[in-house]
């Protein structure tokens, strides 16, 4: 059925005309060496194609510059003036950089995450978006764990080992299902020209046992008003 | 059961379902393997038409034929007698070739499943982007966004030496209930240009294992999911 009007929390309706289902994507990437992960604070949304994707210090090669495949912003940090957005659910998908190193009996070739890496991330992540300019309160602030994955890779084991003595290992965050995410019963309105990012920070300090350099790509999932031409 | 006898779309047209079916989705492929990478569209050829993709390494490519494409007409647009309300755009994928080399230190699985480094690196590499008119994209996003809702749960028993496991891969949930349903569904009328690019914006599907057999690629077939008006005989 097709959805043309959406009540939000303030009362405002908004009429569906030049909207469409459109995602918003942004990557960043969490360096690790010798089997810890880096201290965290990055901003995701933050960047356009062209600028350089938000990483941490001990990321192999060093920050990169993004293409199509790390965002499709149009501004940094926000929305463009003929933009607006709502925000139904946030979601992710993630990619490891490097494969696994200090964990055996597992093995985990990137671009696979191991089970116990995504849940070391669970552990200590946190996620906060921000909405409107010098905003201190986040529109959603949780823990990396609370947001599903619904986007990735649904995989399936031969019960073989790979290599004498030795398992593989992928996690995802809970079953990979486009359902397996975190719908906001209450969407989240981002009006044209304002402020908009996501800040994914690991306010313990250093991510103890990250043994890979991991990719996260995060998904606004919503309707986005699209330019008229 | 319910049934549907109109549907209101976003900018408040209605239309009256007559001769529609969901019964039938309207299905594309292209073929992707290593190497450098130029975008491929699914849907931009009809049935008899050449697959994309499927001449590399081969120098000829092969026709299409009912298991690629149901799209009629010249390709690259819907036929002017028909209708397509898109609810959800599903993607699938198979290897084909041989099963190739030992890939990273993981075996690859039996074909036509893709193994999950395989299915990673596709996730990781290509941006879809679906246009109607040719004017507009009407939306962008890496592969993991369109899950096929298609595919095999498996169950294996334990292997004879111990040492020869495998993991297969699926973009997404294998569920029918798993595919992402549009909030907004897309409406294409007959004649209007209908493509679905593959980018890799990297240039390559980077370190995509499909072994040596020049015939070595990933299938990946396309859906359009929803209401379709056929011709009318």
């Amino acid at each position: 059925m097709a959805i043309n009007k959406v009540q939000l929390p303030d009362g405002t309706e908004v009429v569906i005309d030049e909207w469409l289902h459109y995602p918003l994507f942004s990557t960043i990437q969490i360096g690790s060496l010798g089997g810890t992960g880096d201290s965290t604070n990055l901003r995701a949304f933050s960047y356009v194609q062209g600028m350089r994707v938000p990483s941490t210090t001990n990321v192999t090669g060093g920050t990169r510059l993004a293409d199509a495949r790390d965002t499709n912003m149009v501004k940094r940090g926000g929305l463009n003036y003929d933009e607006a957005f709502i925000l139904y659910a946030i979601t992710y998908e993630a990619f490891a950089l490097t494969p696994n190193t200090v964990t055996p009996p597992v093995a985990a070739p990137a671009p696979v995450l191991t089970a116990e890496n995504v849940k070391r991330l669970q552990r200590d992540l946190l996620v906060e978006l921000i909405v409107g300019a010098q905003q201190q309160k986040p529109q959603l602030r949780s823990p990396f764990s609370f947001i599903g994955q619904s986007a990735g890779t649904k995989s399936f084991a031969s019960t073989g080992a790979v290599g004498l003595g030795i398992a593989f290992s992928q996690g995802t965050g809970g079953s990979i299902d486009a359902r397996n995410q975190r719908r906001l019963e209450l969407p989240i309105y981002i009006e044209s020209q304002q402020v908009a990012f996501m800040k994914v920070s690991s306010p313990i300090g250093t991510i103890a046992g990250l043994d890979q350099q991991v990719r996260l790509r995060w998904y606004w999932d919503g309707l986005k008003r699209r330019p008229v031409a | 059961m319910a049934q549907v006898t109109k549907v209101r779309l976003p900018d408040g047209r209605v239309l009256t379902p007559g001769d529609w079916t969901s019964a039938e989705p309207l299905y594309s492929t292209i073929e992707i393997t290593s190497g450098p990478y130029t975008t491929l569209q699914a849907f931009s050829y009809a049935l008899g038409g050449d697959v994309p993709g499927s001449n590399v390494g081969t120098g000829s490519p092969r026709k299409s034929n009912l298991a690629d494409t149901n799209l009629l007409g010249q390709g690259a647009q819907l036929p002017e007698n028909e209708e397509l309300i898109v609810y959800a755009m599903e993607v699938e994928a198979f290897t084909i070739g041989n099963t190739g080399a030992v890939d990273d230190g993981i075996n690859p699985p039996a074909l036509p499943h893709v193994s999950v480094l395989n299915m990673l690196r596709l996730q990781r590499d290509l941006v879809l982007v679906l246009k109607i008119a040719s004017v507009k994209e009407y939306t962008r996003a890496p592969l993991a966004w369109f899950p096929a809702s298609t595919g095999v749960a498996p169950t294996y028993s334990v292997a004879l030496n111990g040492q020869d496991g495998f993991v297969t891969g699926n973009n997404g949930s294998t569920d029918v209930g798993g595919k992402r349903v549009f909030a907004s569904p897309l409406y294409v009328d007959g004649g209007e240009a209908l493509v679905v690019d593959f980018l890799a914006p990297k240039g390559e599907i980077e370190d995509l294992s499909v072994g040596t057999d020049p015939q070595g690629r990933i299938r990946l077939r396309t859906f359009l999911d929803g209401y379709r008006k056929r011709p009318v005989a």
